[in-house]
C-alpha cells in the first residue's frame, strides 16, 4: 500500500535517535536505508503518473467525485513520502553535526579519510551524499573554530567548569602528555592530578575520566 | 596543597565577579611583569571607542553578559547579538590570556620558589577565565543550535522585501554567525537536493512550501511559557520609566495584554511570573524584565 515504505522509514529513523538518546551508538550511525529510500522515490514516481492521468481525466468529466477523490489521495500520499524522505534524511546529518561538534572539526574527517580502518567511525553506513555533507560541515566548523572566537575553543566542555586542576583516571593507553607543569605518562588504571583544559580533549574522546 | 586551594577557591564560588575584582586587587603585579605590554595594547584600544574595555565597567559587563546568556538560553527565537559587548569581552579574554602567559613566565625566569602562595594570583585568574570562556563558548553554542533550527526561518525573514538584504542579519548575529548560517543551510540542502530532491517530480521540490498541508517552516514558538523576573530600572533621558504604571495598591508594575484571553495583568517589580513569550517580548528586549 502507499506509505507503508515510507512509515518503515520512519520507524527506522525512530529507533536510531532512540538509540542515541540513551547513549548507545553515539560514535555509530545505522547504515543507510539505500533501498527503502529508492522504493519510496519509486513509489512517488507511480503516484505521479497516477496523478497525470487523473488530472486529465478530470478536465473531460468535472464531476466525477471518485477520480476527484483518489486524485486528492494520491497527491497527500506524495507529498507525506516527501514528508518522510526528508525527516529521515534531517535526523541523520543531525545526528552526523553532533558527532562533528563531538570530534572537534577538522580531525574527525581527516581521521576518516587518513585511517579508514583505525578510526572507530565507519563511513561505509554513510551515503555518498551524506559523506560529501560530513566533509563539507567539518571544514566549516574548523573554519568557524579558528576565526574571531579561537581562544573559546567553541568544541570544549558545556558543563560549567569548578576547579582548574581536577583528578583524572586514566581508561586507555594515551601515551605521554606534556604540559607546563610536567610530562604525564597516560597508563591505564593510573591517577593524575591536572589541569582541564590541557586534558579537556582526551577526557572528550574517552581516554581519561574525571574523578 | 589541594586542600587550601579548594577552600580560597570555593570562597571565589561565592562572588560572581572575582574575575574583575582580581585584576584590581593585584595591580602591581601586572604593572611590575607586564608594563610594556599593557601600553602597547592600550592606545590601539581607544581607536575604537564603543568596543574599547578601559571605557566600560568590567562588572556591568559581566553582568550583561550573564543576562544575555539567560536571556538566550531560555526564549525561543535568537535574540539580537550584542555585538560591542562581545567585541570587549573577547579583548578582555585575550589580554587576560596574555597577562597570564606573562606573569607565569615571569615566575619562571625570576627562578623564584614556587609556593602556593606565589602561584595562588594566578590560579584564581586562570578559574576565572575558564568560566569566562564557558560563559562565551555556552552562549554561542546555544546560538549556534537556533540559528541551525530556524535556518530556513531566518533565511526567508531576510528576503522579506520591507528588509533591505542582508543587514537584518547582520543586526541579528555576528559576521562569523552569519558566515556559518549560509554555508551550513547552502551544504544541508546540497544534501537533500542530492538524496532526495532531485528524485522528485518537479512540484515537490521546494523545501519552503506552505502551501501543502503543514508548513515546512520551523518557526519559533512565540507562545512558549517563559519564566520572568521584572527587573525594570530602564529609564530615558527626563529620569522616569515611560512604561511604568502603578496598581489598583499604589506599587509600580508594568501592563501588558494577553491577548488571548483579552485580559488586562500588571507585572509588579522584582516578582517572578510564569508567561507566554509572546506577551512580554518587548519588555524582555528592552531590558525591562529579564528570562530566569
Amino acid at each position: 500500500m502507499y506509505g507503508d515504505l515510507a512509515n518503515k522509514l520512519i520507524l527506522e529513523a525512530k529507533r536510531t535517535q532512540q538509540l542515541s538518546q540513551a547513549g548507545f551508538n553515539k560514535q555509530q550511525l545505522p547504515v543507510y536505508q539505500d533501498e527503502l529510500v529508492r522504493g519510496i522515490l519509486k513509489e512517488v514516481g507511480s503516484l505521479k503518473k497516477n496523478v497525470d492521468y487523473l488530472r486529465e481525466q478530470q478536465l473531460t468529466d468535472q464531476d466525477n467525485k471518485v477520480a476527484q477523490c483518489q486524485y486528492v489521495v494520491a497527491m497527500l500520499s506524495m507529498e507525506r513520502n516527501k514528508r518522510c524522505l526528508l525527516a529521515y534524511q534531517k535526523m541523520r546529518s543531525e545526528m552526523l553535526d553532533s558527532m562533528v561538534w563531538d570530534n572537534n572539526g577538522m580531525e574527525f574527517s581527516s581521521a576518516i579519510s587518513n585511517h579508514p580502518n583505525l578510526s572507530s567511525f565507519d563511513s561505509s553506513v554513510l551515503s555518498h551524499a551524506e559523506q560529501e555533507y560530513l566533509k563539507e560541515y567539518a571544514q566549516l566548523l574548523t573554519e568557524l573554530k579558528s576565526g574571531e572566537l579561537s581562544e573559546i575553543d567553541l568544541t570544549g566542555m558545556l558543563q560549567p567548569p569548578s576547579d582548574v586542576f581536577i583528578d583524572v583516571r586514566v581508561l586507555k593507553d594515551a601515551g605521554q602528555i606534556e604540559t607546563e607543569y610536567g610530562v604525564f605518562n597516560l597508563i591505564k588504571d593510573s591517577q593524575f592530578f591536572v589541569r582541564q583544559s590541557d586534558v579537556e580533549r582526551l577526557i572528550q574522546q574517552g581516554y581519561l575520566q574525571k574523578i | 596543597m589541594s586542600i587550601d586551594i579548594d577552600d580560597i577557591l570555593a570562597e571565589l564560588d561565592r562572588d560572581t565577579t572575582a574575575v574583575e575584582q582580581n585584576a584590581s586587587s593585584y595591580p602591581d603585579q601586572s604593572d611590575r611583569t607586564q608594563g610594556n605590554d599593557v601600553s602597547q595594547i592600550r592606545p590601539a584600544d581607544k581607536a575604537v571607542d564603543p568596543v574599547a574595555p578601559t571605557q566600560f565597567n568590567k562588572i556591568d559587563d559581566y553582568q550583561k553578559l550573564i543576562t544575555h546568556w539567560k536571556n538566550e538560553r531560555m526564549s525561543p527565537e535568537l535574540l539580537p547579538y550584542p555585538h560591542h559587548l562581545m567585541t570587549r569581552t573577547l579583548i578582555r579574554i585575550q589580554e587576560r590570556i596574555e597577562l597570564i602567559e606573562t606573569l607565569s613566565m615571569g615566575y619562571l625566569e625570576d627562578n623564584q620558589e614556587l609556593t602556593v602562595d606565589s602561584k595562588l594570583p594566578l590560579l584564581c585568574m586562570e578559574a576565572e577565565l575558564e568560566r569566562l570562556k564557558f560563559l562565551v563558548r555556552s552562549f554561542i553554542r546555544c546560538r549556534l543550535s537556533k540559528i541551525d533550527k530556524y535556518s530556513i526561518y531566518l533565511r526567508q525573514q531576510s528576503e522579506l522585501p520591507n528588509n533591505a538584504g542582508l543587514s537584518r542579519l547582520d543586526l541579528l548575529m555576528s559576521k562569523e554567525e552569519v558566515k556559518y548560517h549560509m554555508k551550513h543551510s547552502d551544504i544541508l540542502l546540497k544534501l537533500f537536493n542530492n538524496a532526495v530532491l532531485k528524485h522528485l517530480p518537479e512540484e515537490l521540490q521546494a523545501v519552503n512550501d506552505t502551501e501543502g498541508s503543514i508548513s515546512m517552516i520551523d518557526e519559533p514558538d512565540w507562545n512558549k511559557t517563559v519564566f520572568i523576573l521584572v527587573c525594570g530600572g530602564v529609564v530615558d533621558e527626563s529620569g522616569i520609566d515611560s512604561k511604568l504604571t502603578t496598581d489598583d495598591d499604589g506599587k509600580h508594575c508594568y501592563s501588558v495584554i494577553i491577548e488571548d484571553l483579552n485580559e488586562e495583568i500588571y507585572l509588579l517589580i522584582g516578582a517572578v511570573y510564569v508567561i507566554r513569550y509572546s506577551v512580554i517580548r518587548d519588555l524582555m528586549t528592552e531590558g525591562r524584565v529579564v528570562l530566569i
